[in-house]
């Protein structure tokens, strides 16, 4: 296999690898920062009705 | 489970696990994303500006085997966590470990795909063939069918703790074919795929060695980092659907006021 091949070969591995790495990583932080904002949001709404009680 | 409990466990594991002194700052998830990420980089320049070029068959295509080996051990050490949460599980009935062995279950498949790619390409560069049924891909090939059977026996169970069992015996029977994968081979040596280290060392120059070395270890890292992530997102997940059935019944001031707290608990946890 000539050098320009196998350089071809290379680089399909490590750019498959790569973009399966960030994709991931992208799509779990983007997940969790979605779940969390609905926490906050759901707390807020908890602690408007514990204040409502309190008064 | 009560707030009271999810708040005790947000104390002792999950997102809420954090060490006390100084490994704090250095084991947080961003903190092994960023330990992680640095020393694949200095693996991939390692590989390709350090690393001697293979002279013996594969040529420059062995540059593949710096990522492709580590990840390989890296879905092998997540199989072999769901094992251990799986035992665990079984042992104590904790949901953690339930959600542990999911989360590295998953992980475990993802780090398996990338395995199989990788390899094929390597595979189609050293040997001039996409796939050969030999005994490390044969193995390999099912371990990954039966993890991706893991998940389709979690979506069949609804019930929670019934489901949680399924996947733990399940988790710890799959297992059974990780060290006949590691193994392959060094017992069936004569399939294509070589056994890089063995008893009798790496086989690999000094600068190779020390370069598969750094991706190892940031792919192990890498691995951890994730898997905290993971379990981040499944605590966030049951703190979410928790205050969403305190919010539609009308709750005890103390019941909701913890909830309150954990949920700023789980909050702190994420990365």
């Amino acid at each position: 296999m000539s050098l320009q091949e196998a350089v071809k070969f290379v680089a399909g591995a490590y750019g498959l690898i790569i973009v399966v790495l960030i994709t991931t990583f992208v799509l779990m932080a983007h997940r969790t920062a979605q779940l969390a904002r609905e926490l906050r949001g759901l707390r807020e709404a908890l602690e408007r009705r514990l204040t409502r009680d309190h008064e | 489970m009560t707030a009271d409990d999810r708040s005790r466990e947000a104390s002792l594991s999950g997102p809420g696990d954090r060490p006390r002194g100084a490994w704090r700052r250095l084991v947080s998830p961003a903190a092994l994303f960023a330990e992680a990420g640095a020393l694949l980089v200095a693996g991939f320049l390692l590989a390709f500006w350090y690393a001697p070029t293979d002279t013996s068959t594969m040529g420059f295509s062995q540059k593949i085997f710096y990522f492709h080996a580590p990840i390989a051990e890296s879905a092998l050490v997540a199989y072999a966590v769901a094992f251990v949460a799986g035992v665990l599980y079984l042992r104590r009935q904790d949901e953690r470990y339930d959600r542990l062995g999911a989360a590295a279950v998953r992980l475990g498949l993802l780090f398996s795909v990338m395995v199989m790619g990788s390899g094929m390409i390597w595979g189609k560069a050293a040997w001039g063939v996409w796939w050969a049924w030999e005994p490390r891909l044969t193995t390999f090939l099912i371990a990954c069918v039966l993890y991706a059977a893991y998940f389709v026996l979690r979506w069949s169970t609804d019930e929670e703790s019934r489901r949680a069992t399924y996947s733990a015996v399940f988790a710890i029977i799959a297992f059974v074919d990780v060290p006949i994968t590691f193994f392959a081979t060094r017992f069936l040596p004569a399939g294509l795929h070589p056994a890089v280290i063995t008893g009798s060392g790496s086989g690999m120059a000094a600068p190779m060695l020390f370069t598969f070395l750094v991706c190892m270890a940031g792919m192990t890292l890498l691995l951890v980092a994730l898997l905290r992530l993971e379990l981040a997102h499944a605590a966030l997940k049951a703190e979410v659907e928790e205050l969403k059935e305190l919010l539609d019944r009308e709750p005890e001031p103390e019941m909701a006021a913890a909830a309150v707290a954990s949920s700023h608990e789980t909050e702190r946890g994420i990365p």
